[in-house]
């Protein structure tokens, strides 16, 4: 059974209203250093990363577009952003960047999906769909930030390998959240063009 | 003549939703082809339909929260946020968004965002009245310890520094090359209120300047005691710490509010190691006895 989301507080941080942006990490800094810890091992990395996720947030308040995305996805977005870019730059001094963490310490055990609920669990049963390696390298990349190369590495697989799982992965998890029929129709008719996930996610 | 960009691929929007934008096409991200409309780094759309299907597929756990020091550290920020916006004649991060990052279909938006600056300024005002209360200086006259040593190349930052108003400093430190943080933790005290003190030390090692961010600090009645700013030197005897000035939280002040504290070393620094707040007589104190320490953080290596 799906909540429907809280009011958006980013309309209210672009049009000035103080205290939407304590609101705004009230809600969402949980979330962002959550997803921080997955892709930055170390926590001074994390912390200076998830602050400069909430100043971009701020800054952009006002391209927050509810007709285009929720926004749940667009801080995901966002903060997805700015850590692939820190990571990408810790990167380059591999001292300051090891082997990505399988869970934070503190995770608690039962995971639940921050996007709204049953449009997020839809698309992770549409990714548990996908062949093994596309599957693999979409979840190594969303859930612990790992670039083509670490993956590559990883998995023993070429590079061309990844790209093309990432990429046909991705493609195929589109198109199967276009059509207006979850999962069970996965090898029916090609995607409807309808602008579903934009409006849903 | 310039040719037109071509639109992003789906292969270039799927690379960029995924492993974001990279200036090596070869190895990590999307293309960074300029004529492929990526190479300022994100698509027109906000989010594109592949990045929301990332975000989409990004699962944390219920009721996660984030760390007491650094919320802490996130409301200073919002603090800072909320005044640069109300002095800024228009936010400088939207401009820069309408003029680079921001793609064409954000523009519009941006600009209509940056129409909102007049209630920021009306917030602003309101704000920094609050401020003016709220984040004071360290006395400057407060227990400099005499000294031959005193570093006189620090001269004109200092005064400079001080010029500063407890935003702007902290704004200017996180833009220092030698810029250190510092998570501040809170000690048991009777100084301490709710979950009892959090926050951030930024110091500049270079400048020997410095802004401590606080929240959970109990107000004092300077009258009756000051709360009083240490640096541990490792090239100092532990027993005589680095005066930082002596600063008061006003009654008005909410648990959760954050004190901006600047303050600027009395004697050279050489290595910080730790930063403290002790609770001492009105005016301060040249040596504590430390029998009240409400916060303390130690420099990581």
């Amino acid at each position: 059974m799906s909540q429907s989301p809280p009011p958006p507080l980013l309309p209210r941080v672009a049009a000035g209203e103080s205290e939407a942006l304590n609101a705004c990490l009230e809600r969402y800094a949980g979330p962002v250093w959550w997803l921080a810890n997955r892709y930055l091992p170390r926590r001074a990395d994390a912390e200076e990363a998830v602050q400069d996720v909430f100043l971009d947030l701020w800054r952009h308040a006002g391209r927050f577009d509810p007709s285009v995305a929720a926004e749940k996805t667009f801080v995901l977005t966002i903060a997805r952003r700015r850590l692939i870019d820190r990571r990408r730059r810790l990167s380059a001094r591999p001292e300051a960047l090891g082997e990505p963490p399988e869970q934070p310490a503190d995770q608690p055990a039962a995971v639940e999906t921050l996007a709204i609920e049953d449009e997020s669990a839809r698309v992770r049963a549409e990714l548990a769909q996908l062949p093994d390696g596309q599957r693999e390298v979409i979840e190594m990349a969303v859930d612990r930030g790992m670039s083509q190369t670490e993956i590559a590495a990883k998995t023993g697989l070429p590079l061309g390998t990844v790209k093309s799982h990432a990429r046909r992965g991705m493609r195929t998890l589109r198109d199967r959240l276009r059509s207006p029929t979850p999962s069970s129709a996965h090898s029916a008719a090609p995607a409807s063009p309808s602008p579903r996930i934009r409006e849903t996610l | 003549m310039s040719r037109a960009p071509r639109p992003p691929s789906l292969d270039d929007r799927a690379d960029l939703a995924l492993f974001g934008p990279s200036a090596d096409p070869n190895l990590d991200g999307a293309s960074a082809d300029p004529s492929s409309g990526l190479s300022t780094g994100w698509p027109d759309d906000f989010p594109d339909e592949f990045e929301a299907l990332a975000a989409a597929l990004t699962t944390v756990p219920a009721d996660f929260s984030a760390p007491a020091d650094l919320m802490a550290s996130l409301r200073a920020d919002a603090e800072a946020f909320k005044v640069d916006a109300a002095q800024a004649p228009a936010p400088p991060a939207l401009a820069a968004a309408a003029e680079s990052d921001a793609p064409a279909g954000a523009k519009a938006t941006a600009a209509k965002a940056a129409g909102t600056v007049s209630l920021w300024t009306l917030a602003g005002w309101a704000l920094a009245l609050s401020l003016g209360a709220l984040l004071l200086w360290p006395s400057a006259d407060v227990n400099p310890v005499p000294t031959e040593d005193s570093p006189s190349g620090t001269a004109v930052s200092e005064a400079a520094f001080e010029d500063l108003t407890p935003n702007a400093a902290r704004e200017r430190l996180l833009f220092s090359d030698s810029l250190i943080r510092v998570a501040m933790e809170g000690k048991e005290d009777d100084a301490s209120r709710g979950v009892g003190p959090a926050g951030e030390t930024l110091w500049d090692a270079v400048e020997q300047v410095g802004v401590m961010a606080l929240t959970g600090l109990k107000p004092n009645d300077p009258a009756e005691f000051q709360y009083q700013l240490w640096i541990f030197d490792a090239e100092r005897d532990e027993r005589y710490p680095v005066d930082g000035g002596v600063f008061d939280i006003p009654a008005g002040a909410g648990p959760d509010d954050a004190a901006l504290i600047p303050f600027v070393a009395r004697l050279p620094v050489n290595e910080a190691t730790l930063f403290a707040v002790t609770v001492e007589p009105p005016g301060g104190v040249v040596v504590s006895d430390r029998s009240r320490l409400p916060a303390a953080g130690t420099v990581s290596l």
